[in-house]
């Protein structure tokens, strides 16, 4: 409670007066809270769609709970919605209809079907509960009720097989290049690191159809290393890296040569390790960049539905059932899980090594 | 009996692209030795150092090993370790990885490894850190940790690059007297760069006195001491340092040369005249430690440091001329006055104007 | 067998089999020294050309697995661009493609007049298309990115409570997938969604208040109230006005100006931007402490006092009843080009923003303790400080958001598909279409479009470069 008093009565920074509130501090946070609203809204909302039954869905109910009808065997006639009725004296009884809906609707409690009355239609409203709809989930992910199309499973691995097979062979490249780059003194290192300057000034969309040819013509078209080995080498890594590598003392080189390491050696024993931050900044945007990678792909992968990714496999889900919002929003939600995961378990790691290991 | 040098250099240079770092150096070092490369900042001394280990390959000359030419063999494979002035300890590795770090390149066996470096921390008494960081370390730690790494290669030679020149003073004294006592412990040759006199001047069997790339004089400190070759060497060793005073040759005789100094005053000095003719210029090189009050120079006291046996004073002469004499710590003088000083024949040293030494007569009063 | 498959074989055959021969022959290892030797073989090639050319030959051993994949998946495909440009057909086998010259740019370029793509042939209305909403989007985007970053880079850099947390949600959505963003938003934006929904209940909810009985003077007073408040508070301080109020106040006068809507006597529709640009030059003025800023601030709160009294605020919030809108699909509207902005700029904010403040980390504190100590003020200390020493970070920023801005394919593509009819049909698209989409592919026009997308990318970086050189050399 008094963290959330010091908290609203914060002043603008350590040398601000004590004990007032500033405009500024206002402002600070009420653009911090629009922002986040802005940011989150939007997924929470998803989220909490993604539980609501089909029915809700399908009706656009906006009420954030996922609210169903309650439905109740009723004995010879099967399972029916059940309705509740208000009197003139404001008491409610549950009901089923056992007619038509007419302005004058015939009903009947549960316990007595065949005991039928008749009540004007405003009296009635659909009895509710709370129903977490699971079956958006489970449908398609265990491929039941019809769900058969997305092979979730299949996906994921796709996705996590790029995603990090990609990831492992682009630090051990673009780490190998930097070093080279940066601890050696060879004929040709102004032009190689202009040849990789050169790469980054590249958008990577004006190559698209040429780097289709090259891709078809080396066979590895409509497989996973088709994504996976023409992104491997990234400049923005090689200079991270490089610029990171820089920093390490040339002594502790030397030292290690003294000490009879071949060349290979100190890059396995000593740079890589020392490298570790700016690698683990690498990692992270490969991460990001090879998980959520979709035009190419798009382009490469989209012949083969064994072969689609998570990304892929969902936009041809959702094209398939343009209308069964429910199982889009949850699928939606399961793709957006692992990255939220590894998002909340590295997320301070994330933001300042970001910021403080250059990508200046 | 003729042993094998442990280290001979022939004539090496090296260039950094059109610059030329060093012009050429011949060495000898024998097998045991304790040398010290000595010179002022931007000499070479680094530069030398690496081309001995392997670091770098010399533009020319040749380095041999024990007899072999190990001019092009890589470092690694040339069987020496060296102290680096920043240490070099590896930082993500525990002090026992530092150490074993270079055996396990060398594919040792896993107890020897183990026998070596607990050997080599008992030795240095860094065995309760060997599970620690360097991070975690003191600079004396490591410092000894770096001198560790380089004990457990057991090399033919140590080499040391300023390797105290992290530490503060006291640390430095007493690591100077560790590293002196290592040396006669292990019996190695050791090859020490530094650009402060005093370790080398302490340290030494041997040194070698480089200026601009080059050697100036290879010798023990004594003879650096009592017989510097040129004026270079003179200046830089000995402390305070020594004064120059211009003068003009008068004329050459039996006794000596004799010098005119700009006040006018004469004086014989017991050198050999060579070369030098009446009117040439020279320089009269005179430590502070053989000034004494008497007749002779002039000089007025600006400065005097009282170190309790000795009496430092900072002067000028009458010509604008700068002087510093070591007096008994009793003398009295004070600032402000002018003190007379003169000095001995026989301890002053004269160099020509190419600042080579004129060699001492065999003069009749050393037999005497 | 194909090229790819001889080629990893041979790798292999060599790298695992030559590479272990050698090193076992070279080396002993033990049993226990099997993850060494696992290293030594996966480095196999740069230890063999330290053997054999020595030291000098191990930085091209290193460098070579990045420049093979630079060069066949980089450069080649650079270079194949500009030939397949002027190749025609449908075949997928490069050699099979009969040479056509110019045509596929001729074709292009085949207009009446090239601003006004109707008159073009058909792979000409595609790119101009194209080219001009590329060009409308990137001119509405790229600003707004870098100004909306830029703010809030400058307040998560500010001594906040929890500043991790702030920065970690401004990041998030750049950890989401496309396909993720566009099903959120597709499902937010949709006509029943809930955006629609909650505009309809506040409209209804406002109409509601604004047809009680005293609402007019209520709100006019009210309004007053607040307009006077701001007004006393931006300029108490007998120095310059603050700043901070300023920003508020501004705000107040763009409403006022809004509804007060003086333009309508001139026949003109909306004072919208007129208000936007009053409260602008209030808040430059403020901002950059001009003398006349007192009297401007002042001047205005005269006005909007005068304005205040023309409003009817009864017919201002009667909204009447709400329409859904559409948001995505209704033609002729701007609102799908809106929702492209501003889904990307949500979804990459976060990104520049962590440049950006880096940028504003590397500012040295004591610059900002030693403007203190020259009692400088904090929006002089902003514009003479932070923003000349961010500006290298700023221009990094632009450069990027610019070469992205006309890349943007993903979000388009999922959210609108190029519609309604061309209205947000881009570059990227223009080029996946031609090659990918369709019957007959046709790789040589979107070889040939991708070659003069590569222009207009390069003119622009260029173009901004240049007008940006004098801060950037900073
Ligand atoms: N890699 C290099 N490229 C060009 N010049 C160099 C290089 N390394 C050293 N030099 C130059 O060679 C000269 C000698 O350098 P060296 O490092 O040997 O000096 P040092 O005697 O060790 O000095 P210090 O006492 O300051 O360590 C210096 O003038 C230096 O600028
Ligand atoms: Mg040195």
């Amino acid at each position: 409670m008094s963290a959330v008093s010091t908290f609203l009565t914060r002043t603008k920074g350590r040398d601000g007066q004590k004990g007032t509130v500033g405009l500024q501090d206002v402002l600070t946070y009420g653009y911090l809270i629009f922002g986040v609203l802005v940011i989150l809204a939007p997924v929470l909302w998803t989220f909490l769609s993604s539980v609501k039954p089909e029915r809700a869905i399908d009706n656009f109910d906006t009420r954030l709970l996922p609210m169903a009808p309650i439905e109740q065997q009723v004995e010879g006639i099967g399972l029916k919605e059940v309705f509740l009725y208000t009197n003139e004296a404001g008491e409610e009884t549950e009901v089923i209809k056992t007619g038509p809906t007419r302005k004058l609707t015939d009903v009947a409690t549960p316990d007595q079907p065949t005991a039928v009355f008749t009540v004007p239609k405003e009296s009635l409203t659909v009895a509710e509960e709370i129903r977490v709809a699971t079956e958006n989930y489970l449908d398609p992910i265990l491929r039941r009720n019809g769900q058969e199309n997305f092979t979730f499973f299949t996906y994921l691995f796709n996705s996590v097989f790029v995603t990090v097979v990609a990831t492992v062979i682009t630090l051990l490249i673009n780490a190998m290049a930097a070093f080279a780059l940066s601890k050696y003194k060879f004929r040709g290192r102004l032009t190689f690191t202009l040849l990789i300057v050169a790469t980054l000034l590249i958008p990577s969309s004006i190559i698209l159809v040429s780097l289709f040819f090259v891709v078809w013509s080396f066979g590895i078209f409509g497989s996973l290393w088709g994504v996976i080995i023409p992104a491997a080498a990234t400049p923005t890594g090689v200079f991270l890296l490089r610029q990171y590598m820089l920093t390490i003392p040339d002594e502790l080189l030397e030292a290690a040569r003294m000490d009879a390491a071949s060349e290979w050696r100190i890059f396995w024993r000593i740079i890589m390790p020392l490298s570790l931050p700016a690698l683990s900044v690498l990692a992270i945007l490969s991460v990001i960049w090879r998980w959520n990678d979709f035009l190419w792909p798009l382009i490469v992968l989209i012949s083969d539905p064994s072969a689609h990714t998570l990304q892929i496999g969902l936009t041809t889900f959702s094209g398939e059932f343009d209308s069964d919002f429910h199982y889009i929003l949850a699928m939606t939600v399961v793709s957006l899980v692992p990255i939220t995961l590894v998002f909340v378990w590295l997320q301070r790691f994330i933001t300042t090594g970001i910021a403080t290991t250059g990508l200046k | 009996m003729t042993t094998t040098p442990a280290l001979q250099l022939k004539s090496i240079k090296k260039a950094y692209g059109a610059v030329q770092v060093i012009h050429g150096i011949d060495l000898t070092i024998e097998e045991g030795e304790f040398v010290v490369f000595v010179g002022p900042s931007g000499c070479g001394k680094s530069t030398l150092l690496r081309q001995i280990a392997g670091l770098d390959e010399p533009t020319s000359g040749e380095i041999i090993l024990r007899g072999r030419d190990v001019t092009h063999v890589p470092a690694a494979e040339r069987g020496l370790s060296m102290v680096f002035q920043s240490y070099a300890l590896y930082p993500h590795m525990s002090v026992r990885q530092n150490l074993s770090f270079g055996l396990e390149n060398l594919r040792m066996d896993r107890a020897e490894i183990a026998r070596r470096v607990d050997q080599a921390a008992k030795m240095l008494q860094i065995d309760t850190l060997l599970e620690r960081r360097p991070g975690q370390l003191s600079g004396g730690q490591r410092q000894r940790v770096a001198i560790g790494r380089a004990i457990v290669r057991e090399p033919v030679i140590f080499l040391f690059d300023e390797p105290l020149s992290n530490l503060d003073a006291e640390l430095r004294l007493q690591m100077r007297v560790e590293i002196a006592q290592l040396h006669a412990d292990l019996g190695n040759t050791m090859i020490y760069v530094t650009h402060d006199q005093v370790e080398a001047m302490t340290m030494a069997d041997r040194i070698v006195v480089l200026n601009k790339g080059k050697i100036e004089q290879f010798g023990s400190p004594m003879e650096l001491y009592h017989h510097p070759a040129t004026r270079f060497v003179a200046t830089f060793i000995g402390q305070p340092n020594m004064n120059l005073i211009p003068a003009t040759v008068l004329g050459a005789g039996a006794e000596g040369l004799t010098v005119e100094f700009l006040g006018g005053s004469r004086v014989t000095l017991p050198v050999e005249a060579g070369k030098a003719r009446a009117g040439d210029k020279v320089e009269v090189g005179l430590r502070p430690e053989n000034l004494i009050v008497g007749q002779g120079l002039s000089m007025h006291l600006r400065v005097l440091e009282r170190l309790g046996g000795t009496a430092i004073a900072y002067g000028q002469m009458a010509d604008g001329l700068k002087l510093c004499a070591a007096l008994p710590g009793d003398t009295a003088v004070s600032e402000g006055q002018t003190v007379d000083l003169s000095f001995s024949p026989a301890d002053a040293h004269v160099f020509d104007a190419q600042g080579q030494v004129m060699r001492r007569q065999q003069a009749p009063a050393l037999a005497a | 067998m194909t090229l790819a498959g001889i080629l990893a074989l041979a790798i292999a055959v060599l790298w695992l089999g030559g590479g272990s021969i050698w090193l076992l022959k070279n080396r002993g290892y033990r049993l226990a020294q099997t993850h060494v030797f696992a290293m030594d073989l996966i480095g196999f090639p740069v230890e063999f050309a330290q053997r054999v050319f020595g030291r000098g030959g191990v930085p091209y051993a290193l460098l070579m697995p990045n420049l093979l994949i630079f060069g066949f998946f980089t450069f080649l495909p650079m270079i194949l661009n500009f030939y397949v440009s002027f190749t025609g057909g449908s075949s997928i086998v490069l050699f099979d493609r009969p040479w056509v010259g110019f045509d596929n740019y001729s074709g292009i370029f085949d207009c009446e007049t090239i601003l006004s793509p109707r008159t073009c042939a058909n792979s000409g209305f595609n790119f101009w298309t194209a080219l001009f909403n590329s060009l409308i989007f990137v001119a509405i985007q790229v600003p707004i990115l870098c100004v909306v970053a830029l703010a809030t880079a400058l307040v998560v850099n500010r001594d906040i409570r929890g500043r991790g947390f702030w920065r970690a949600m401004f990041f998030y959505p750049v950890m989401l997938s496309p396909v993720v963003i566009a099903n959120i938003w597709n499902w937010v934006l949709h006509r029943k969604g809930v955006l629609n929904d909650t505009l309809g209940g506040t409209a209804d909810a406002i109409t509601g208040l604004a047809g009680m009985t005293g609402f007019d003077i209520f709100a006019t007073v009210l309004m007053a109230i607040f307009l006077l408040i701001t007004l006393e508070r931006a300029v108490r301080s007998s120095a310059d006005p603050s700043l901070a109020w300023t920003f508020v106040f501004a705000g107040l006068i763009w409403l006022v100006i809004g509804w007060a809507n003086p333009l309508s006597l001139l026949g003109m529709a909306s004072s919208f931007w007129l208000g936007l640009a009053v409260a602008a030059v209030l808040v430059w003025s403020v901002a950059t402490v001009r003398p006349f800023a007192r009297g401007v601030v002042l001047a205005a709160g005269v006005v909007a006092i005068a304005l205040l009294l023309t409003i009817q605020f009864d017919s201002v919030f009667d909204f009447g009843g709400f329409r859904p809108v559409n948001w995505l699909v209704t033609p002729n509207t701007g609102w799908p080009m809106f929702w492209l902005v501003f889904v990307f700029c949500w979804s990459h904010m976060g990104f520049y923003m962590l440049i950006l403040l880096a940028g504003l980390q590397a500012i040295p504190r004591d610059l900002y303790e030693a403007a203190k100590m020259d009692a400088t003020r904090p929006a002089r200390a902003f514009w003479r400080i932070t923003l000349p020493l961010v500006m290298p970070t700023l221009i990094v920023v632009l450069v990027l958001s610019l070469i992205r801005g006309f890349q943007v394919f993903d979000e388009v593509w999922l959210l609108t598909g190029g519609g309604p009819g061309r209205e947000t049909f881009m570059l990227v698209q223009n080029i996946y279409e031609t090659a990918f989409i369709g019957q007959t592919p046709d790789y040589g026009a979107a070889a040939a479009g991708s070659v003069l997308m590569a222009i207009v990318i390069a003119v622009f970086t260029f173009l901004q470069l240049f007008l940006t050189r004098r801060q950037s050399e900073l």
